[in-house]
């Protein structure tokens, strides 16, 4: 653990929108007892500890942490904190600025072979993450400009989606291992909650 | 009728209070003291430590006598502060209590403006000759005494009700006890036992 | 309870409403409405054999709605005074409890509310507080989940008066619960809901476990909380004492209870922030420290007394440290929890400082008050030519002002408050205000706007609350421009047409008319008479193509620091986006304008003075400059 001098990580992420409230968390466990990442994929996810983190400026703690990368932004959180702290906000925001820093995603992204993409756009259409976009190239085809995909590696969360609609094969994503399981476990959990009985 | 100010020669003290580094720490109360010496009808102006302190206060009331002064402008905190405490001051001197202004050159000056100390030095000299321009027109004012009637009312029933009804009442004054339900007692009477002496509570 | 009730000096009045406070200290008239109980007090001696017959059955609110009680009805057997209540709305008019009463005839249908007026010297405000409903909160599940009650509900199901005479038992099965959870700031510390810390919950959790392990020691019982808060004398030894006595303390906020369906018992889910784990754990029965908020009618009490509230609704005192019973109002004190919460300890306290605070004014024969009252320059009163006006009486709040035919019009000295309305009303100047006449007040104008007018904001606000909300903005220290230049009057009633003419006409970039919210004035209805001139001033300036945003009109209250420094840097905002050349073209195009409608102010007596001292001044003040500036 280190305390770092400058107040750097804190003060860049407050000014982010949706950050404001980084220093109001009291530490009460809400967010995280709520998630359903913590419990059902990754027990070393705690958004509390992380924004904890930020409070001492524990940079490099913060930005190799695996919480940025696994949230889904579902504001189950955000719901329920008693602060009204935008939780996924402040995530997104650690994982912008540690990409920004050369951090890379210890997630594995989906990577987009340019070769054999057609640019059809399923992937964008699918992707629950706003994580593609096409981009136009200058490759010629059918007197327009050939598109192909592009992944936002600060917004994919490594799903699957887009490598499982591919027609051309293009996109390779090793998934991480039981996502199925982990998928379905997740349903069955939450349906077994109140919030989506009631919904 | 509201014109009856005595039409001798107009002699002002000014006051500025440092109030330890609240004011001093944004503005210097020296400058402000000098300053006012120049407006018309000043005689007298400096800066004081603390001017609601034993010292403060004689301060003023030695200068009144020793300066002859008719008006005094404390440029310091809030009137909701400190309003009476310098009223009763000129009041002790001799001096109609009316006769007193103040400046609020802390919560409204330093206090409000610590990021930009050339603004809050330049609006505390405003307050201040503000403050003083309006003593010029000061008038000595009697306060209005009212009569009382001996009787208290407490609205709500409830333990800190019950108290206050009970200790007015063993000073011997009559009083209502006022309550909406049928009984009194309030959040007290349905509690079990209370802490931390785990009492009873009726 | 009972000593109050038997005590010579007080006169308990219960069932009783305030409706209506007159009146200043020393000499206010209350009303009160004795609702109608038609029960005789002083006939009913609280045998209770009306109750016995009668075939009604309602919830009783004394007991969280968990018992029932009849139509005719004692809320508790102890209650103070033991008097018979029949709740009109579910009687069903049998007339059995009249044949029950029999020869003492106490009961009387024909009985309707009563409104009395009394004469009281002092008043104090003790309304307490509210509990808040958690049933807001979905995901404790609070009225769907039998199993989870509130505080409240758990003090009368373990109290030996209750209903269960104080056998803890589950709503859902009547079964004694083995494992029992408290969870801790429900609602409070919780800004969806209430952003407060309740102050006396973390005490009240501590000392419900503390019994009920007294009453079964096999019972666990484990206590979710944030943090325990226990600042008083023999609290921290009282949460030792339950430690010891094995009682579970699990730090992390429950972020969901479920149910188990069959047997009702639920689970809670938290962090067990300590350990950095994820728990569920089951229980039997879950008890909500529910938080405590101000009562639903704050509001009309506040308007009724005029009372100024804090944030969230509790009644503002004159002074946090210095001064934390007096309300604004000389003569009106808070005590308890409408201030803010407090525990029994500190209420009490509370109660006894209103005594002594209430006392010097009733122990005294004559009270002082401020002299800053209305007088009428006869010679300018129009009335006196036989002309018709009165526009000062019917500004008026408190009908000071006498107007008759041929009179010039007379103030009634000890009816009058000192608002100042009748004097910015009077259309021919022929009123002044004692201490804020228009003499001073021109000339602390001329004074703050000596140099560089175009960059101040002039600021009118009422001594009761914009001043307030200023001195608070300085208190926690939230800057604002330092380009702002204000001026205190009695109330917004005060703030003269001429003032804010006179303000454009020096030059002012922005002028601020502020005063308080109108359920808020102390002067009744100043604020009203003020808000109506303000909005005909902002008319009159869009007609004249002024700048919007110069003139802002803001009602501020003594608790809303925030917003006032919020409000001058928006002003500041205004200033800075008008280009200079453009704002002095403006301000010079309205000079004759704002010259001639201020102009009667000129002829009230002093004011040939008072403009010789301000060209003395801003003379002063502009040449010294240059030599500092040198």
């Amino acid at each position: 653990m280190e305390h770092e001098k400058g107040s750097t990580l804190r003060d860049t992420l407050i000014a982010l929108p949706g950050c404001e409230k980084v220093d109001m968390c009291f530490s009460c466990g809400t967010c995280v007892s709520r998630c359903p990442i913590q419990q059902k994929i990754e027990p070393a996810y705690n958004p509390r500890r992380l924004l904890k983190m930020i409070a001492l400026n524990m940079q490099a703690d913060s930005f190799s942490s695996i919480t940025p990368y696994l949230c889904s932004a579902c504001d189950l959180c955000f719901e329920a904190c008693p602060q009204e702290i935008h939780i996924s906000a402040i995530l997104n925001g650690v994982k912008k600025l540690a990409l920004e820093a050369g951090f890379s995603t210890p997630l594995n992204i989906a990577k987009v072979d340019n070769l054999t993409c057609v640019g059809c756009g399923f992937c964008e259409k699918v992707c629950p993450y706003q994580a593609i976009t096409l981009k136009e190239t200058n490759v010629p085809l059918r007197g327009k400009n050939l598109l192909i995909a592009e992944v936002d590696s600060g917004k994919c969360m490594a799903c699957g989606a887009c490598s499982a609609i591919c027609r051309s094969n293009s996109i390779e994503l090793q998934a991480r291992e039981h996502s199925e399981e982990v998928i379905e476990t997740m349903w069955s959990w939450l349906e077994t909650t109140e919030m989506s009985a009631e919904k | 009728m509201a014109e009856q100010k005595p039409e001798d020669e107009l002699r002002i003290g000014v006051y500025i209070c440092h109030c330890g580094s609240n004011i001093a720490g944004v503005i210097d109360p020296a400058e402000v003291a000098e300053w006012a010496t120049h407006l018309p009808g000043v005689v007298r102006a400096t800066d004081t430590l603390y001017a609601c302190a034993d010292s403060g206060q004689t301060l003023i009331k030695e200068d009144i006598k020793k300066y002859n002064l008719n008006r005094v402008v404390v440029s310091a905190c809030s009137v909701r502060m400190h309003e009476t405490t310098f009223r009763a001051a000129v009041a002790e001197a001799g001096l109609n209590p009316f006769l007193m202004e103040m400046a609020n050159i802390r919560e409204q000056c330093t206090w409000a403006h610590g990021h930009d100390k050339e603004g809050a030095l330049k609006k505390a000299k405003d307050l201040t000759a503000s403050a003083i321009a309006k003593a010029r027109f000061l008038n000595p004012l009697t306060m209005i005494k009212v009569p009382v009637t001996k009787r208290a009312m407490v609205i709500g029933g409830g333990v800190a009700g019950i108290s206050a009804a009970l200790d007015l009442a063993d000073q011997g004054i009559e009083t209502i006890l006022v309550e909406k339900e049928p009984t009194i007692g309030g959040v007290m009477a349905q509690l079990n036992k209370t802490f931390p002496t785990m009492d009873c509570s009726i | 309870m009972v000593d109050a009730a038997r005590h010579p000096k007080i006169d308990v009045r219960t069932f009783t409403n305030v409706e209506r406070v007159e009146g200043y200290v020393g000499n206010f008239k209350v009303q009160l409405r004795e609702k109608a109980r038609h029960v005789l007090a002083d006939r009913c001696n609280g045998c209770g054999e009306c109750s016995k017959v009668c075939p009604i059955e309602v919830p009783n609110y004394f007991e969280m709605n968990l018992a029932p009680r009849k139509a005719a009805y004692v809320a508790m057997s102890q209650s103070v005074p033991l008097r018979y209540t029949i709740d009109e709305n579910a009687c069903i008019h049998c007339y059995k409890c009249v044949d029950a009463c029999g020869a003492l005839e106490a009961i009387d249908f024909s009985q309707e509310d009563k409104l009395i007026w009394e004469d009281i010297g002092s008043i104090v405000v003790a309304t307490g507080f509210n509990h808040f409903d958690p049933s807001v909160i979905p995901e404790y599940g609070y009225s769907r989940y039998p199993n989870v009650i509130t505080a409240m509900e758990m003090e009368r199901l373990n109290n030996s008066a209750g209903p269960t005479t104080g056998n803890l038992i589950r709503p859902s099965d009547q079964k004694n619960p083995q494992r029992l959870a408290i969870i801790n700031c429900v609602g409070s510390r919780d800004k969806r809901f209430n952003p407060w810390c309740s102050n006396f919950c973390c005490m009240y959790a501590i000392k419900n476990a503390v019994l009920l392990k007294q009453m079964n020691p096999t019972l666990e019982i484990s206590i979710y909380y944030m943090d325990i808060r226990t600042p008083s004398k023999g609290y921290e030894e009282f949460y030792d004492r339950a430690r010891g006595m094995g009682i579970r303390f699990i730090q992390g906020r429950p972020s969901l209870i479920t149910e188990d369906p069959q047997t009702k018992n639920l689970f809670i889910h938290s962090e067990d922030i300590t350990l950095g784990k994820i728990s569920e754990l089951e229980y039997d029965m879950v008890m909500l420290n529910q938080a405590a908020v101000p009562q639903p009618d704050v509001d009309s009490v506040s308007s009724v007394l005029n009372i100024t509230q804090s944030p969230g609704g509790w009644f503002m005192e004159y002074h946090p440290k210095l001064r934390p019973v007096d309300s604004p109002t000389d003569g009106i004190f808070l005590a308890g929890a409408c201030q803010g919460l407090k525990d029994i300890p500190s209420s009490v306290s509370s109660g006894l400082a209103t005594a002594s605070r209430a006392g010097r004014i009733l122990h005294s024969d004559e009270w002082e008050i401020e002299p800053i009252i209305a007088q009428v320059w006869e010679d300018r009163c129009v009335m006196a030519d036989g002309k018709i006006c009165g526009v000062c009486a019917r500004a008026c709040p408190y009908g000071a002002i006498i107007i008759e035919e041929g009179k010039a019009a007379s103030v009634t000295v000890a009816k009058c408050h000192g608002c100042g309305g009748c004097v910015a009303e009077c259309p021919h100047n022929a009123i002044t205000q004692m201490h804020f006449t228009d003499a001073q007040v021109f000339s602390q104008m001329r004074a703050l706007l000596a140099e560089n007018p175009q960059e101040k904001i002039f600021a009118f606000r009422c001594h009761w609350c914009s001043y307030g909300g200023a001195d608070l903005a300085g208190t926690s220290h939230f800057d604002y421009s330092a380009n702002e230049r204000g001026i205190r009057v009695m109330c917004s009633a005060r703030m003269d047409p001429d003032f804010i003419y006179e303000a454009f006409r020096l030059g002012a970039g922005a002028v601020l008319y502020s005063g308080c919210h109108p359920q808020d004035c102390h002067y009744i209805t100043g604020q009203k008479v003020g808000a109506t001139r303000a909005d005909r001033l902002q008319k009159l300036f869009e007609k004249l193509e002024m700048t919007p945003g110069r003139f802002r009109i803001e009602w501020i209250s003594a608790a809303e620091g925030d917003k006032y420094s919020r409000v001058i840097n928006e002003m500041q905002k205004v200033i800075d986006a008008i280009p200079h050349e453009q704002l002095m073209t403006e301000i010079e195009r309205l000079k004759p304008e704002m010259e001639k409608r201020a102009r009667r102010m000129y002829e009230t007596p002093g004011m040939d003075k008072a403009v010789t001292y301000s060209d003395a001044m801003v003379k002063a003040i502009n040449t010294k400059e240059v030599k500092n500036g040198a």
